[in-house]
């Protein structure tokens, strides 16, 4: 049971990491690889501003978290919105680009050594022999919470209808008058503060390297395509799955082999019950017909 | 058109010869491929400082051959890719003579392409038993070997009553290396028990899996062996759940002040390493270095921070360098043995060294950290060990041991 805590922690910070992806995948089409470096980049500006800066931890992740969703704005305006019309595969490709470039600034900016974050863990709590820490129980907290005021954002509000109502037709959309330029301001905010949201309390957990992206963006990927892409339930419960199988797997098998558990979960269920993609165009399909 | 041809010929041959010159005459280049940043970032301040200090020390004693001797620094990033394209770098651009500085991966990674290019090159810091067998030509090593860290811990644990451990062991050359000896000389030769053997990547989102699978095995103690970028997200989670009645055992690659401020913050823990150290007890190589470290970087050396290796591999060098009468790799690379094994007068200083050579003497040097004697495959006949523990947040020896003659190495 107690590995079953420790991965709803990880699918916590996964789901958070994921719902980001999955925004950008549903209403842009196309899998931006970037997005894990807007992870690195978050718990990089996290650290820097609570060891650096002597920042509050809840403080520094606020400004992390609206910051980067302001520069994941401008990156989409620099680099997406130039090659939009040329379709998803050339967005894919420029994302890869520029996560390398990401990757070397983040070099750049704050050098190839690890950072830690100040040991913010507080007290543990043990519930029926179960233990878990206070800032387990923050992260647990943060992500739900975010991943709910979301859920409310896009059922609840206006522009939340106009994002919903892109993601399901863009075309038909813009045609309906919808302000698809707002929108898309909109999508790359959300999906870059969730994304540095992620950053943050991965480095919280554990220690903050430039490698934390690309060690993350395969369990993302995994994690959205298990979801089904299409549906915030979809994501919270496939990152939830995914973190708790990699953690109690870690009872039967190695945990070097956790990665090899996520991606075994996803080709079983792929293979199994496939129509977490095949739903997204299926659609599409009925509405294009 | 012909004239000019003749000239333009003969203008490049002159060109050619004064490059030639140039190389013979300028600087003697050692390169230092360190892990700057990354798992061994946390040392590679002392280190590059005891690098300089060396260096400074050559020139004070006239260079290398009657040649300035410049230190040429790259930062591998504490990774073989990055020793791979540092390697590269020093080769290529810089055109270095010698190298020193590199960890095990590192070695592991341009082990060939050192001796392709006839590079000669002093391990200091490289554990890697994959250096047990193989060296001796090129590459020669001036630190104690995995299988002896591996035999030394082992030691320990059973030497503080322990009989039975958990391991935590992080996926890579360093780190399983010293953690495979322990486990086989821990069960097969002393008895012991391993309760559980946990395995995993750098890189995890967290080690509360691990570290609770470790830890509630019920062990007498828990056997770390994980670099210093997992070392502190480890001892965090350690710390977290409330594990700190356990002592624990160190690899040498968490003996750095900030781990030892972890441990030493926490009531009741306790963390013991068995690992080389230095030889102090009446060495002047030591007594003459300690003042020149501490006037380069305001505090004297501390134990196991691999610091004193840095430097002895440089002197080793410059005189193995003297000894050859050249910069040719395989010249100073056969010279290497010389210098540092008897017969010969022993010598503690590079420019004492000099001097011995120059009167025709044959030489045998004492480094700050043991006597050096090398054996046939370039590794260190008697490495000088010790126990190494947390007292007030900082790493203290608390005696020197020898190696357990009865304890062999696993097969």
């Amino acid at each position: 049971m107690q590995n079953v805590v420790f991965g709803i922690v990880t699918g916590s910070i996964l789901a958070v990491a994921t719902l980001g992806f999955a925004l950008v995948r549903q209403t842009e089409n196309f899998l931006n690889i970037a997005h894990a470096q807007m992870m690195a980049l978050g718990a990089f500006v996290g650290v820097v501003l609570v060891d650096t800066y002597g920042m509050n931890i809840f403080a520094a992740g606020a400004i992390t978290v609206v910051g980067l969703g302001a520069l994941g704005v401008v990156l989409a305006a620099v680099f997406f919105a130039p090659v939009r019309h040329q379709g998803g595969t050339v967005l894919l490709f420029t994302s890869i680009g520029l996560a390398l470039m990401m990757y070397a600034a983040i070099l750049a900016l704050f050098g190839t050594q690890a950072r830690f974050y100040p040991d913010v863990s507080g007290s543990l709590h043990r519930i029926g022999g179960i233990g878990i820490a206070t800032n387990e129980l923050v992260i647990i907290g943060l992500a739900f919470g975010s991943i709910a005021a979301l859920q409310l954002f896009l059922n609840s509000t206006g522009l939340g209808r106009a994002i919903r109502s892109v993601a399901s037709n863009d075309d038909l959309a813009r045609v309906r008058g919808v302000p698809v330029r707002t929108v898309s301001h909109t999508i790359w905010f959300i999906s870059s503060a969730f994304g540095a949201m992620a950053g943050v309390m991965l480095g919280v957990l554990g220690s903050v390297n430039t490698e934390i992206g690309w060690h993350n963006i395969l369990i993302v990927l995994a994690a959205a395509v298990l979801g089904g892409l299409r549906s915030i339930t979809g994501v919270i419960l496939a990152g939830l799955l995914l973190g708790i199988m990699m953690d109690v797997s870690a009872l039967f098998i190695p945990t070097a082999y956790r990665p090899v558990v996520a991606f075994g979960v996803l080709v079983a269920v792929l293979i199994l019950r496939p129509e977490g993609i095949l739903s997204i165009q299926r659609r599409k399909d009925a509405v294009a017909a | 058109m012909k004239r000019i041809l003749i000239g333009l010929l003969a203008f490049g041959l002159i060109a050619a010869a004064c490059s030639s010159d140039d190389e013979d005459e300028g600087p003697v280049k050692l390169g230092f491929l360190n892990g700057q940043s990354g798992d061994y970032g946390p040392w590679g301040h002392w280190a590059l400082a005891a690098a300089e200090v060396a260096v400074e020390e050559l020139n004070a004693g006239g260079g290398v051959l009657g040649r300035d001797v410049e230190l040429v620094v790259e930062d591998n990033g504490s990774t073989p890719e990055g020793a791979v394209s540092g390697f590269a770098e020093l080769t290529e651009v810089d055109g270095i003579h010698a190298l020193g500085g590199i960890e095990s991966d590192g070695m592991i990674a341009i082990f060939e392409t050192v001796h392709e290019l006839q590079i000669p090159t002093i391990c200091s810091t490289c554990g890697t038993t994959e250096l047990d067998s193989t060296g001796g030509d090129m590459v020669f090593r001036i630190i104690p070997s995995d299988t002896d860290n591996g035999i030394v811990g082992a030691q320990v644990a059973r030497d503080e009553g322990y009989t039975s451990v958990a391991m935590l062991v992080e996926l890579s050359e360093g780190t399983e290396s010293p953690a495979n000896v322990f486990k086989s000389v821990f069960t097969e030769q002393m008895g012991g028990t391993v309760t559980e053997d946990v395995r995993f990547n750098a890189g995890e989102t967290t080690y509360a899996a691990q570290v609770a699978q470790a830890f509630e095995s019920g062990p007498d103690a828990v056997y770390i062996a994980a670099g210093f970028e997992t070392g502190v997200p480890l001892l965090n989670e350690w710390q977290r759940r409330g594990y700190t009645d356990i002592p624990m055992i160190f690899t040498t690659d968490l003996l750095s002040p900030e781990i030892a401020e972890i441990v030493g913050g926490v009531d009741g823990a306790s963390a013991i390493v068995g690992a080389t150290a230095y030889d102090t007890e009446s060495n002047p190589a030591w007594d003459a270095y300690v003042p020149r470290f501490e006037a380069k970087i305001g505090d004297p050396p501390e134990i196991a921070f691999y610091d004193a290796w840095q430097y002895d591999q440089y002197i080793i060098l410059g005189l193995a360098m003297a000894a050859a009468g050249t910069t040719d790799g395989a010249a100073v690379a056969a010279a290497i043995p010389d210098i540092a094994n008897p017969p010969g007068v022993e010598v503690f200083t590079y420019a004492d060294g000099v001097a011995q050579l120059e009167a025709g003497n044959e030489i045998d040097y004492h480094g700050t950290t043991s006597n050096l004697n090398l054996n046939s495959v370039g590794n260190l006949l008697s490495p000088v060990m010790a126990v190494i523990h947390v007292e007030d947040g900082a790493w203290d020896v608390r005696e020197n041991i020898e190696l357990d003659p009865t304890l062999v190495k696993p097969s």
